[in-house]
């Protein structure tokens, strides 16, 4: 285990607002001011692992998709063990419906050693879902699934949380393809509660929505008073709304 | 049997970290749903008589890949390498014609090194992470699958970390208030497991490592959490069979499923692992391979060990063992066509610890500590009654006391350095 204090002390309880603020995960977090979840956005999360550190960054840009719905640009990377990243990168086309449901999609995920794509552990996938029908494509095949409720992807959600109504929020149902690749039926988001977070620059109001389903711990998403997504907790990972993460990666300890 | 050819089957040897056996909803588990791995179990062999050599990540990992107990490996506890005289299956397969490749947990002695010896290695997975590891291990092998263009048979061994991760779930959960975090979930936690109680009579080592202050109810939480991971890494080894069934290799690959070792999971109150009872020491173990092993069997009678690892995949290869190999080679009973049993399988644990588990009993032992155990295991599986101090079963204790003098005077010992 690490012998950093301040990275041991993630996992000495479960991850929460308060508890990362407590932490000094949150030191220096000021986000801006108006924001508006319909329009066009890019949101750098920084991933923080219990007792791990900051072992990576995800970005979500939204842009208006054709039909009305968002188009979302997404980029994941993670350091893996041995030197090695892990890095995902695909669009979406989403539904204008409350889950931004995914409609089509394409898809690459690399593992790179000393920065260089390792070609033979490449994926790239294209995705579509009509007619209740989910195909997947890579190389030529594509697999078919039908789907029977709601559907969306966990970097949807990212978006869809923004644009919930708040207290007034009904629990939504549906099924979840996670990294656009493995189904997790049965989940529920609904509102969580208020929070008020105190920052050395204040106070931060956060509304906490939750999701529970299938094949997954528990996520926690909580937003600012403009809706803007920055936080989400699931088990042992955060994600922690970050404008820098990206860049900063590169320097991140390993 | 000097080479494998390229009509060998490839073989696929996929690992979990930390699966207690009764995980698996085929099996009859109603806390989980694990479409995938109850497909292999649907379709091929499962051993509910699976015990790993030695129920601790690195001991457990060494002697899946030499077919030698860790008495022998050196890997009697984690962070150690193998024995430097001792070819690991890569290193043995890999000069015999199949092209071994690993992606995931190694940890004979790294956990996640840059080269496993004897293996084409893909750097996938994340130390004490498998909740974003075992994407990157699941990826990177689906990847592997469609892109790979060798024609020799392979050996790819997939090691996912999951549900390793309810380690980190203890921890953060050590100090934790007696209160559900998410509001609908207190009306579905599991039940408390019927061992739940135990017997006190019990080693210094067993009974130290009960060091958890939760109330019933955090018990539940724990089970209930251990279970959603049990599901992550179920859903990332369907995205590893769907590349199979999509290749051109579906129809001549064995699958090996299994666990390094088990998890607590509130049975003797006990939660982690490196312990001898069966929540710990038992594992899945999962043969399939439509074309040549049988479908829809579960063994509960014959005691399998992650000795037979090395063994079985020889004889599917085509090739001999290395020498001085412990295990057993399972395929006659994977493919039915003997019912012989062995007599008992051996276990260790935290370099002290030794366990005979013979068809009715199970004997556990610390050296010098004045406190063994004798469980009836036909007629209490739980493992809650100690019957070695009870003069009826006088005999019995003796003839395990003899099997395991036998078992380890049988052994040609790793000098381990430390101790």
């Amino acid at each position: 285990m690490p012998q950093d204090p301040r990275i041991r002390q993630t996992r000495t309880r479960p991850f929460s607002p308060e508890a990362l603020s407590a932490w000094g995960e949150l030191a220096g977090f000021s986000p801006p001011g108006p924001f508006e979840p319909e329009g066009e956005w890019r949101h750098t999360y920084e991933i923080l692992l219990a007792g791990r550190g900051r072992r990576g960054y995800l970005t979500v840009a939204r842009a208006t998709g054709p039909g009305g719905g968002a188009r979302l640009e997404v980029e994941q990377a993670l350091r893996q063990a041995a030197g090695a990243t892990w890095c995902t990168r695909a669009t979406l086309d989403c539904s204008a419906d409350p889950i931004s449901s995914p409609r089509a999609w394409s898809l690459e995920s690399v593992v790179l050693r000393a920065d260089a794509p390792l070609d033979v552990a490449t994926v790239r996938e294209e995705g579509a879902v009509t007619e209740g029908v989910l195909r997947v494509t890579a190389q030529g095949r594509t697999r078919e699934r039908p789907l029977g409720n709601p559907f969306t992807s966990d970097w949807s959600l990212f978006d869809a949380v923004q644009r919930l109504p708040r207290k007034d929020t009904e629990s939504l149902s549906f099924d979840l393809l996670e990294r656009l690749d493995l189904l997790k039926p049965d989940q529920r988001l609904g509102y969580r509660r208020e929070e008020q977070l105190e920052l050395d620059g204040g106070v931060l109001p956060l509304t906490g929505y939750q999701q529970i389903g299938r094949g997954l711990l528990p996520v926690q998403y909580w937003v600012d008073e403009h809706c803007r997504l920055l936080l989400v907790m699931t088990g042992p990972r955060a994600y922690i709304w970050a404008p820098t993460a990206r860049e900063d990666f590169g320097e991140a300890e390993t | 049997m000097s080479g494998a050819s390229n009509s060998c089957p490839n073989i696929l040897f996929v690992t979990t970290d930390q699966q207690h056996i009764d995980t698996i909803a085929a099996a009859g588990c109603p806390h989980v749903s694990t479409p995938n791995i109850d497909r292999l179990v649907r379709e091929g062999v499962s051993f509910s008589q699976s015990y790993s050599t030695n129920p601790l990540c690195s001991p457990a990992r060494s002697s899946w890949f030499t077919g030698r107990p860790t008495l022998e490996t050196g890997v009697v506890v984690n962070d150690r390498a193998i024995r430097s005289d001792i070819p690991n299956i890569g290193q043995w397969l890999g000069t015999r014609g199949y092209e071994p490749v690993y992606v995931g947990k190694w940890h004979v002695p790294q956990a996640w090194p840059v080269a496993v010896p004897g293996f084409t290695t893909i750097p996938a997975g994340h130390g004490g992470a498998g909740n974003i590891g075992d994407g990157a291990i699941a990826r990177a092998t689906q990847g592997w699958i469609r892109n790979r263009s060798g024609s020799a048979p392979f050996f790819l061994t997939v090691n996912f970390l999951q549900p390793h991760d309810i380690c980190q779930f203890v921890s953060m959960h050590q100090n934790a208030p007696d209160k559900i975090p998410y509001d609908g979930l207190e009306d579905v936690l599991p039940e408390l497991p019927a061992n739940f109680g135990y017997d006190p009579r019990e080693p210094e080592p067993v009974a130290k490592k009960r060091r958890w202050a939760w109330t019933a109810r955090q018990w539940r939480y724990y089970l209930w959490s251990y279970y959603r991971q049990i599901e992550m890494v179920d859903a990332e080894l369907g995205r590893v069979l769907e590349a199979l069934d999509d290749s051109p290799y579906a129809r001549n690959t064995l699958v090996i499923f299994t666990s390094d070792h088990g998890e607590g999971c509130a049975h003797h109150q006990q939660a982690l692992k490196n312990l001898l009872y069966d929540e710990a020491a038992r594992v899945p173990f999962v043969v399939w391979c439509p074309d040549r092993v049988r479908q829809n069997e579960c063994d509960r009678e014959h005691l399998v060990s992650g000795l037979d690892i090395m063994s079985t995949v020889c004889d599917y290869a085509g090739l001999e063992p290395p020498p001085d190999v412990r295990g057993r080679s399972l395929r006659p009973l994977l493919e039915g066509t003997t019912t012989d049993c062995r007599e008992f399988v051996a276990a260790e644990v935290t370099q002290t610890g030794r366990m005979i588990r013979t068809q009715d009993y199970k004997y556990v032992v610390y050296q010098d500590d004045p406190v063994a155990q004798l469980f009836d295991m036909k007629e209490d599986p739980g493992e809650t009654r100690n019957l070695a101090d009870e003069a009826k079963y006088a005999d019995v204790l003796a003839e395990h006391r003899r099997l395991l003098r036998e078992w380890e005077a049988g052994l040609d010992p790793a000098p381990v350095p430390g101790l």
